[in-house]
């Protein structure tokens, strides 16, 4: 229960920095993921050489 | 100086056949379009015509009560939920792609330009002309940008914005019409095309040339104004609905509507490209040429990749709102319920599968991901505007479209597929014509 806006901004500011850090590392995380084959494969970025 | 084509000896055949043929102009492209073949899908568009022009005949006589179930709660329904609202967000290739290519060097998207560009001119030209059933008096649309300025609301940005990047696109998707005009060669027999349309095309062509040319030099001006025009317009269309925070819904309604709306309209660009490439190697593969088909896979993962990328953004930032503004107890409700099978399968399911499809580099994945993120941006679109709209409302003060309101949809969308599988197979969209290969 918010008894103040001051409460309530604390509360959902507080969480939201949390989110964001959260996201940040996830961002990351999922960026690893979608470019880490072509790391180790060593597949260019380039598809025009790239064999489908 | 102007290039002079034609021999006298063509003019010679074109005076002959001129003489054989007394068929008037306006016969002649009622033969035309006559003589069609009547497959099931020719027979289906032209019923569907059919209804269109009765109900175009209807809103404009008897008024807009006799077609639809507008009302003073609800004034905006599925012609502006979906037709505007949808047909904007969808046609955002045009901006996204021709950026790719022209301002950040990605020279592999090039194949990709023009069908891009396509679709956005025509989404944009039938998103203002559905505008005219919803707005009424369509010899008004013009009297906010010229009688009466009303600087002060988002709707007048909108419709400036909207106003000016449509002509942007025309005059972005004018080469493929003008490569078209200029490469049309007469003929002998049933194709042969009417002399005096011959004659007038042969007369345009050195300037069709000249405009065509100065039209390509401006490309680079062209894509940076589509940008800035359509960062504008995306977003104030989610800002006409910061005005009701109390009529959307808790979960939909947020300060960062501008901000959704506009993210959502790049990762539905991107995809409906996807999207439609992927009808169009089912239904023209033969008229694509070699670049266009060789360079097909490769657009699909580039555009893939960087949706993922997007849609994994919009859906942090949806979660991030929810926090920001306390909704979480909201999610515990049906319309919650909605909101996940919304935001999850429609949001973070085809994220997924575009990651993983550019990490297998596997585009079926990516096309099925294409696919569901168009279905889900027209879900946030028709949320936003009709479904978590008035949700406070009792049930029967909520609207819900007429069958004639619908079917005005179905028509607006089955004129935009028959104006592209036009352009499609005359023009060279999905393949370039050899005398014009270099200039591109």
């Amino acid at each position: 229960m918010f008894y103040t806006l001051y409460d309530f901004m604390v509360y959902t500011k507080s969480l939201t920095y949390i989110l964001m850090g959260v996201t940040l590392v996830l961002f990351v995380c999922f960026f690893r993921f979608i470019t880490a084959r072509d790391e180790r494969s060593g597949r260019p970025d380039n598809w025009k050489e790239l064999k489908f | 100086m102007p290039n002079r084509p034609l021999l006298p000896l063509r003019k010679r055949k074109v005076n002959k056949m001129a003489a054989e043929q007394k068929e008037s102009v306006f016969k002649y492209f009622v033969r035309q379009i006559t003589s069609l073949p009547r497959t099931p899908g020719n027979i289906a568009t032209l019923v569907i015509f059919a209804f269109g022009a009765l109900i175009t005949i209807m809103r404009f006589t008897l008024g807009i009560d006799s077609v639809s179930n507008l009302d003073d709660n609800n004034p905006w329904g599925i012609w502006i939920g979906f037709d505007l609202m949808c047909g904007v967000a969808l046609a955002a290739g045009g901006y996204t792609c021709s950026s790719a290519c022209y301002l950040l060097g990605f020279k592999r998207y090039h194949s990709a330009v023009r069908p891009a560009i396509t679709t956005a001119f025509l989404g944009y030209l039938f998103v203002v002309i559905a505008l005219l059933y919803d707005v009424g008096q369509p010899w008004r649309l013009p009297y906010p940008l010229t009688v009466s300025f009303g600087t002060t609301s988002i709707l007048f940005e909108v419709g400036l914005c909207v106003g000016i990047y449509l002509s942007v696109l025309f005059i972005e998707w004018s080469p493929v019409a003008m490569e078209w005009l200029m490469s049309i060669r007469q003929s002998e027999g049933e194709n042969a095309v009417h002399p005096k349309v011959y004659k007038a095309l042969v007369w345009l062509r050195p300037y069709l040339r000249r405009i065509r040319k100065i039209v390509l030099w401006m490309t680079i001006p062209l894509t940076v104004m589509g940008v800035i025009l359509s960062t504008m317009h995306q977003s104030s269309l989610g800002s006409l609905f910061l005005i009701v925070p109390s009529k959307l819904h808790p979960l939909w309604y947020s300060a960062f509507l501008p901000v959704f709306f506009f993210v959502s309209s790049m990762a539905a660009g991107l995809s409906m490209v996807i999207f439609e490439g992927t009808l169009a190697h089912k239904a023209l593969h033969n008229k694509m040429d070699e670049t266009h088909l060789a360079e097909a896979d490769g657009v699909v993962l580039g555009l893939g990749r960087a949706c993922s990328v997007i849609l994994a953004g919009y859906f942090m930032m949806k979660i991030m709102d929810i926090g920001m503004d306390h909704d979480w107890h909201w999610l515990f409700t049906g319309y919650g319920a909605w909101f996940c099978v919304e935001l999850i399968g429609f949001v973070a399911v085809p994220c997924m599968l575009y990651a993983m499809g550019a990490r297998e580099r596997k585009t079926c994945y990516m096309r099925w991901a294409a696919a569901l993120t168009v279905a889900g941006i027209i879900v946030n679109r028709f949320n936003v505007s009709m479904v978590a709209f008035n949700w406070q409302l009792p049930s029967v003060d909520r609207y819900f479209p007429s069958f004639l309101e619908v079917m005005l949809s179905v028509f607006i969308v089955t004129c935009i597929v028959t104006a592209y599988r036009f352009i499609a197979a005359k023009m060279p969209m999905l393949y370039e014509l050899k005398e014009f290969k270099s200039h591109h």
